[in-house]
């Protein structure tokens, strides 16, 4: 009986691991339409406002999940979609208040976002401190100081024995605008 | 006890159909909304998603906190011509004004007469009333044209009209701005030469609500410089239509926004 149960165990582990493994990652801008064409069957006016990653983001800046959500100023609502080989893994409402500007239609996608980090902050910062990309997110106007208008990058980079890294991108060309620690 | 509940049921009965009845009637008049509380559903989602996000809310609401949204709507149609009717009205008022000051005129004249000496002055007065019958007609078909076109469905609406770009550049847009709310009109090269020869151009006709509205005027284009919008104050009479003229005669491009001159009227 007791065998039983740790080989069902073990095929259950390795089943995991194959959904896990068969899953092809993406980039952030590949899962926008189906996100939206879900999310404006639910609300019509519905409006994407933040993105970020939800499986680890790869190097290239791709990842095999990502979450989306959207705002209907009609209903004051926000949903997110999760998105994974191209079908909504999860449809959710966020619960709490989360009133933030629709993204503005321009952005660079992930990769050119992880690749501008990286090469500003990012990568000194994993390699000085055994670091990793913990997650990139995409919002408008919360990071940038100078220019509330514009659609941002964050990406946040975490160690176990120094604060977070965040670096601030700006999508519409790439440049880093702001780093900060904490 | 047990035939004095019997009784009440009974009454009851007899009142439900009533009830029923009254609750179809409401039904086939409209919707009936009605309200249920129910427990929230709690159960978690199996992926997390946004994980972030949900970590780190409070520092994130906090920074979208600071931001105001300001809404422009950019029109997809040029500006219009402005419709012969409004240029019409202006010209009724001026009529009839004139008309007001030639009624005047002849009972001055009535009045100063203290004796009719001869059948020449009988044909004068006969002349006068003639004149003031054709101004009465006059006056009559003004008010039809007018009835015609305003009353019984008017609502509260504003009309901005603008002219006096003889002798300066005319802007390729016009920009109005209350609080938040953005309206960015521009200009055919057609318009912009109709008005550098002093036509007249409508750039807004919206519902409005019928108050004081405190508008930021500013004009984009070659030889129009950046600067801060010219403040107008207007107020929006309720179920009437609100003209507000812009007459930028007097303002210099090349100075400092000053000296647009404004004109407001009502129909």
């Amino acid at each position: 009986m007791r065998r039983t149960v740790l080989v069902l165990a073990a095929l259950a582990a390795v089943t995991a691991s194959a959904t896990a493994g068969d899953s092809t990652p993406f980039s952030a801008r590949a899962g926008v339409e189906l996100a939206r064409d879900a999310a404006q069957s639910w609300a019509p006016d519905a409006q994407l406002v933040y993105l970020e990653n939800d499986e680890r983001v790869g190097p290239d800046g791709s990842a095999v999940r990502w979450g989306y959500l959207f705002y209907s100023p009609a209903k004051g609502k926000a949903r997110s979609y999760s998105v994974r080989d191209g079908k909504i893994l999860e449809a959710a409402d966020l619960g709490f208040d989360f009133e933030s500007p629709p993204l503005t239609d321009e952005w660079i996608d992930s990769h050119a976002a992880r690749v501008a980090a990286e090469a500003k902050a990012g990568q000194a910062y994993c390699r000085e401190y055994q670091g990793h990309l913990a997650a990139m997110l995409l919002i408008r106007g919360a990071f940038h100081d100078k220019k509330p208008d514009a659609t941002t990058w964050a990406l946040v980079y975490e160690s176990d024995t120094q604060p977070p890294l965040f670096v601030i991108v700006d999508a519409s060309d790439g440049d880093v605008v702001r780093t900060l620690r904490g | 006890m047990r035939s004095g509940t019997f009784l009440l049921f009974a009454i009851l009965l007899a009142a439900c159909p009533a009830l029923v009845g009254a609750q179809s009637d409401a039904d086939s008049v409209g919707v009936v909304e009605t309200i249920e509380v129910k427990r929230a559903d709690t159960e978690e989602p199996k992926h997390t998603s946004l994980k972030f996000l949900k970590d780190n809310r409070v520092f994130i609401r906090a920074q979208l906190d600071l931001l105001r949204v300001q809404t422009t709507r950019t029109r997809t149609e040029p500006a219009q011509v402005i419709d012969q009717r409004f240029l019409l009205l202006e010209q009724m008022s001026a009529a009839i004004a004139a008309a007001r000051d030639t009624v005047s005129a002849e009972s001055l004249l009535t009045a100063q007469r203290q004796l009719m000496t001869s059948v020449t002055q009988l044909g004068e007065l006969e002349q006068q009333l003639s004149l003031v019958e054709g101004l009465l007609s006059e006056h009559r078909t003004r008010l039809l044209a007018l009835e015609q076109d305003f009353l019984g469905h008017q609502e509260t609406a504003l009309v901005i009209v603008m002219k006096g770009f003889v002798g300066k550049p005319a802007p390729s847009a016009i920009v109005i701005t209350e609080d938040s709310d953005v309206v960015r009109v521009e200009l055919s090269p057609e318009q912009r030469a109709s008005l550098a020869q002093g036509g007249i151009a409508q750039v807004y006709h919206e519902f409005v609500e019928p108050r004081a509205h405190v508008f930021s005027v500013g004009f984009e284009g070659e030889g129009w410089p950046v600067a801060a919008g010219i403040s107008v104050t207007v107020d929006a009479a309720r179920d009437r239509l609100t003209f507000l003229g812009l007459d930028l005669t007097r303002l210099d491009p090349s100075r400092e926004a000053m000296g647009l001159l404004t004109d407001v009227w009502y129909r």
